[in-house]
């Protein structure tokens, strides 16, 4: 069977979390017995332009077919503007304004639409919901369409385009069931709707403690570990904060340790906070196994698959308690705690700092929930019987 | 490391704040500026992992800060607004400070209320979240093989998808998916889910109710009601019976799967489950009641253990 794949922008160079998953996906099944995958998305890398980084054509990427597609040029201040007067009271947002805010955002690219549309995939699947590839190319191809929504707690779920996004596809795949949840609070047709909650595959990779720590001169003090973008929005900011006054409550080596692309910068002048950057493959598993423990501030995320990899890395979390999704993680797998607040920070991250018996109990609970969970032949296997399933109700339900 | 799960260590952690703070050990006033960062990129709404988190938030929001801000890019307004404020100043702090009041004195109530609550709940076996979050066995089910025949002529001229719940190992699910009946299961247990991976049919992790709830009014073609059936607490079986009443379209069947109250019991379910198998008439009562017609009942001695299958067609078809 060949799956095709839709996405606002795709490839080695993206390491945006659905774009990333997508990809995941997608290379594994294009070696999978009877399967094969094909990609159409834009000409993108960077998501707050849509610019036309990469050429335009057909490419094979890791044994991945792409046709990338030129998208019209985003207006990033007025997007910007917009968003801001919308979101205030998304859920009064009519029709027309939020068609007219999905065109600002982008990327808008129709090329993209038409080309899946015109090929002989026998299922096309969307990710994320949020973009104009989504919102136009679902209703069009719905019963050959499966979203990926990567659902989000944010003001634009509210906007009446997105009702149609969800509940025209033959089948929905959810990161987790607290996503699953949230879409179903908001979209309650979509409940009976053939769907799944998939999750994504981990593999530990390479990558050495003490290489890690030389590249990024943590040197052989102890540190915890925030990984991916840098911004306010991902809860960065005030996780430098909170972890700047732990250090004031607790004096020690411990350092917090940022490694990911920088959007903002976090706070200067804040005590034994250090921001890596951007870094690799290898890096970023020795800097996880090199920890004392993973922070995940963001309250929104729809997975983590940062969660599971410090857990496939043998090391603990600690999440943001308002984030459903991680929290949910944490209190099925047993391999993390979570904060609501500073006080609950302070004390969380004491006890993982200060008790290695606690932190290696949870970390192995974590890796255990890993393995039965999230390795990959098991999320494959799921993913392609489910798809399997879609296809074959498809093909009932055109026959009655 | 004793086996502490994350909820439980997390209850520690929050006792440990509370009794940090009763004893003076935390600078309230950096912590909450603190958490108004936290706050400020958190979903709207968001109240976290329970009523504590949610209190803990609702304290924060109690304490009003009457120092507005008063920075503009206008030329003077600035300086207008700073005069203003400390006119004002006298009658906004005064105003402030009850409402500040109120607020705490409302939280603090809440947690009492709180407390109160979760005593209460941990003396009934319906709410007491040790038992409510203990997941019994799929192997405990009882056998619904010998009812697939039943099952099938029942729902096979139904359009629209039919709903197992709690489906357990899915082998009904399969049943109906060989008779060419679009269905999906539900059930809480999370081996169920791994049971369903293996029969290649589509199963949900969810509790019944909590699912119902979520389905519009008329949206599946029939349902099947098995397992949770005869353990489910009395209350939850007829809002269980009112709700399938609403999401079953007009003219669908419902069948009801359970074993007989007169035989042997699971032993499991018998000692932890809040409820007990019902006699067929009260399933046929309440199916009655919520205006369901055709309703039959089958037994079967001959069966083992000793079960029933009580079916009804939803009104107006």
């Amino acid at each position: 069977m060949k799956l095709g794949f839709v996405l606002p922008r795709y490839g080695i160079e993206i390491h945006g979390g659905a774009e990333s998953a997508a990809r995941m996906l997608a290379e594994r099944l294009a070696v999978s017995d009877g399967w094969s995958a094909e990609v159409f998305t834009s000409c993108a890398v960077d998501s707050q332009t849509w610019a036309d980084e990469l050429p335009p054509g057909t490419f094979d990427v890791n044994g991945v077919t792409v046709h990338r597609f030129v998208s019209q040029p985003k207006d990033v201040a007025t997007f910007h503007a917009r968003s801001i007067e919308l979101f205030g009271a998304p859920s009064t947002v009519t029709e027309a304004d939020a068609r007219a805010w999905i065109d600002l955002q982008g990327p808008v690219c129709p090329d993209v639409v038409d080309a899946a549309a015109a090929s002989d995939c026998a299922l096309v699947t969307f990710h994320p919901y949020l973009y104009w590839p989504t919102v136009y190319g679902v209703p069009r191809l719905a019963e050959r369409a499966v979203l990926h929504p990567a659902t989000h707690d944010e003001p634009p779920i509210f906007f009446p385009p997105y009702r149609q996004v969800f509940e025209s596809p033959s089948g929905l795949v959810f990161w987790s069931d607290e996503e699953r949840d949230l879409a179903q609070r908001r979209f309650p047709n979509i409940t009976t709707r053939p769907q799944l909650v998939l999750g994504i595959g981990v593999e530990a990779e390479p990558g050495h403690a003490a290489a890690a720590r030389a590249r990024i001169g943590v040197g052989d003090r102890p540190y915890v570990l925030c990984l991916g973008k840098v911004t306010e929005m991902k809860g960065t900011a005030a996780l430098a904060r909170f972890f700047a006054r732990y250090k004031e409550l607790h004096p020690g080596p411990l350092t917090l340790v940022f490694a990911g692309p920088v959007a903002d910068v976090p706070p200067e002048g804040l005590r034994d906070v250090l921001v890596a950057g951007p870094v690799d493959e290898e890096t970023k598993w020795g800097l996880l196994r090199g920890a004392t423990a993973l922070i995940s501030p963001s309250a929104y995320e729809s997975l983590s698959l940062v969660v599971l990899e410090a857990w496939a890395a043998g090391i603990p979390v600690l999440v943001n308690g308002l984030c459903e999704p991680t929290r949910g993680h944490c209190v099925r797998s047993g391999g993390g705690l979570w904060y609501d607040g500073f006080a609950s920070f302070d004390a969380a991250l004491a006890r993982l700092a200060g008790d290695s018996r606690l932190a290696a109990h949870l970390a192995a609970a974590g890796r255990r929930y890993v393995d039965a969970f999230y390795r990959w032949p098991v999320v494959l296997e799921r993913y392609v019987r489910f798809l399997e399933r879609v296809h074959e109700r498809n093909q009932r339900v055109a026959v009655t | 490391m004793p086996d502490a799960d994350a909820a439980s260590l997390m209850a520690d952690i929050e006792r440990e704040v509370r009794e940090r703070r009763r004893a003076g050990q935390i600078d309230d006033e950096y912590e909450r500026e603190l958490d108004r960062i936290f706050d400020a990129v958190a979903p709207p709404g968001a109240v976290g992992s329970g009523l504590g988190a949610a209190l803990m938030r609702a304290e924060r929001a109690a304490v009003i800060d009457p120092v507005g801000p008063v920075a503009s890019r206008i030329p003077g307004v600035a300086l207008l607004r700073r005069a203003l404020r400390k006119l004002m100043a006298f009658y906004v702090e005064h105003v402030v400070r009850q409402v500040t009041a109120f607020g705490v004195m409302v939280v603090r109530a809440m947690r009492l209320l709180g407390e109160r609550v979760d005593a209460v709940e941990a003396r009934s076996p319906v709410t007491d979240p040790r038992l409510v979050n203990l997941a019994l066995p799929v192997a405990s089910d009882f056998d619904v093989a010998p009812w697939f025949d039943l099952v099938v002529k029942t729902l096979a001229p139904v359009s629209g998808r039919v709903l197992h719940a709690e489906c357990g190992n899915g082998a009904l699910l399969v049943a109906l998916h060989d008779a060419g009946i679009d269905a999906y299961g539900i059930d809480p247990r999370p081996d169920a889910a791994a049971f369903a991976d293996e029969r290649r049919v589509e199963v949900r992790n969810a509790a019944v109710i909590d699912h119902l709830r979520a389905v519009p009014a008329g949206a599946l073609g029939g349902m099947v009601v098995s397992g949770c059936a005869e353990r489910l607490a009395t209350g939850d079986i007829v809002e269980l019976v009112d709700r399938a009443a609403r999401v079953l379209a007009p003219g669908a069947p419902l069948v009801v799967l359970s074993r007989d109250p007169k035989g042997d019991l699971d032993p499991i379910a018998a000692d932890l489950a809040p409820g007990r198998p019902l006699h067929p008439p009260t399933w046929a009562f309440l199916l009655a009641r919520r205006g369901f017609e055709l309703i039959e009942t089958r037994t079967s001695d001959k069966r083992a253990p000793a079960s029933y299958a009580v079916a009804g067609v939803r009104a107006g078809s």
